[in-house]
Formats: structure tokens, sequence, C-alpha cells
């Protein structure tokens, strides 16, 4: 089981775990078949040579499936996902590192619920963020 | 070569607000333990019926990034067709109600916005989607909001 994170043991500026994927082909013909996004530009080499592509590349839903797992890792089974916010600004290719990491922007109460904003991003191994974004989760409390 | 074709004020006017067909979808288990090994994401919350229940769930709960699988029927719009390739810009999502296991989830997809540019790769057509899903109950569970380009 995940570990339970606590609102009250959160501070702005600390960072989130880092959590690396390398994304195979074979992984990405899984993520086709689970999501049922049958794009051929993910796993047919002519396909994407032809639109343009210097080959196939990793879906931007499942690089959004990474940073969610960043998030939910991170919060523990108690914590909630409010919000993910995820701009695919660069094409990863499979068979390269991705790292998935972020920050805490801000930590706050609205409508009694304890929230906290993280910034969010996947960097690849030339250290380029190809995959920005933000998260918003509530988190419970410490007792007494 | 694509047709250099812009869309007219009118055009672009009466697409904004098209909706698609309406999907409705049972959440399966056996699919959500598909989309946790596709993903990677060994979480017991999308595996174990103890571990969801342990932390307040009904049953094995789907990863908040399992409802792009339940797809809603995008908008028929040919006035595009002649722009053939797709890229994904990204969405926002917000997320309001807990899917589990057995939830039924219908999927309503519109057209929020259309605007169209000029790069590198020729015309594009930024398109705006906005994905409704709501669950047996009637509840709002997730409201997705994705940039759509076609070039």
């Amino acid at each position: 089981m995940r570990d339970q994170r606590f609102w009250d043991d959160v501070q702005v500026d600390d960072l989130l775990p880092v959590l690396t994927k390398t994304p195979t082909t074979r992984q990405l013909v899984q993520y086709a078949g689970a999501s049922g996004d049958f794009y051929e530009i993910h796993y047919d080499k002519d396909f994407a040579l032809n639109t343009g592509l210097d080959g196939v590349i990793v879906h931007g839903a499942l690089k959004r499936a990474f940073l969610g797992q960043l998030i939910t890792d991170w919060m523990g089974p108690k914590g909630t996902l409010r919000r993910l916010n995820v701009q695919y600004r660069g094409m990863d290719i499979p068979g390269t590192q991705l790292t998935c990491t972020g920050r805490i922007s801000r930590k706050y109460v609205e409508d009694g619920q304890h929230l906290v904003d993280c910034e969010i991003w996947i960097k690849n191994a030339d250290e380029i963020k190809t995959t920005p974004g933000s998260a918003t989760v509530i988190l419970p409390r410490r007792e007494g | 070569m694509d047709k250099p074709l812009k869309l007219t004020e009118e055009v672009r006017k009466s697409l904004i607000g098209r909706e698609g067909e309406a999907m409705s979808a049972s959440v399966e288990l056996g699919h959500i333990k598909r989309f946790g090994e596709a993903i990677g994401d060994g979480n017991p919350l999308w595996v174990s019926q103890g571990a969801a229940e342990n932390a307040g769930f009904k049953n094995v709960l789907a990863p908040p990034t399992f409802l792009r699988s339940i797809s809603a029927a995008v908008p028929s719009v040919p006035e595009l067709d002649h722009l053939s390739r797709v890229l994904d810009g990204g969405s926002e999502w917000h997320y309001f109600v807990p899917v589990c296991a057995g939830d039924q989830i219908s999927a309503v997809s519109r057209i929020a916005n259309l605007t169209q540019r000029t790069l590198s790769i020729g015309l594009a057509v930024f398109a705006t989607l906005e994905v409704t899903y709501t669950n047996q109950h009637g509840e709002v569970v997730a409201k997705q909001r994705s940039t759509i380009i076609r070039y």
C-alpha cells in the first residue's frame, strides 16, 4: 500500500518523488488496446513516417497516465485527485527514459477542503520538458 | 497536398456547440486491471477490492486517467476531413466523483471552440473539445477539456 500523505506535512516548494518510465513499443500497443486509442502513429512506423514523423511516438494520454500515477502514488489512498492538467508540448519516442516529477506550488483551504496544487512535468532524456502540467489534490488532515 | 481551405466564419460558428453521439459503457474490473498494467501502475486501489474498501471505496477504483478509455464519440466534422493529420495538444480534467468497477458511465462530447492558425506544418485547426462523464446515478463524475490539432 502507498503511504498516506497528510496535508499538515506538505510544504510549498516540496518536490514530488521522481517516477521514471521507459515506454517500449510493446507498451504503446498495450496502451492502445487498453485505452482504445488505435491511431497508427503510435505503433505503425511506416504510417508514422508517412505523416512526417521520424517514427512512432508515445501517446500523449499515456504520458498523462504517468503523471496521474505520479500524483496518486504520492498522495496515498485517502487523497483525492481533483484536477489534472497536462499539455503535450513535445513528442516522446519509445525506448527513451521519461522522468516524471513536480513541486508543490500552493497549499490552502477552500470550502472546508484541504488542498494542494502541484506543478508537474515530464522531462525527456535530454532534460527537455516535453509534457508540463498541474494538478490539484485534496489531502486528509492528521487527527488530533 | 491538402487543400488550402480555411474555414469561413459561418462554418466555424456552425461547428461550435456540435455534440457527438452519447456513449455508454460499464466499467469492467478486467478492463481496469488491463489499463493499470498497460500504464505500468500497480496501485492496489486499481487491483484489490480489500485495498479499495480500506480506503473507503465500494469497489476496485479506476485510475483517474482510465476514463479516457470510455471514449466519447467525437462530434463528426466532415468540414475538417481535408485535414487528415491529428495531434493531441493536451487536456484538463476535473474529477468530482470516484469511478469504480461496476459503474455505468455515459460520455458526451461537444466542440467548445475552434480556431485556425498557420503553423510551420501548414494550416492547422485547433479544436477545444469538452467531454462530460456521468454515472448511473446521474452524477457528473468528471469533465475533460482537450485541445485537438488537425492539419
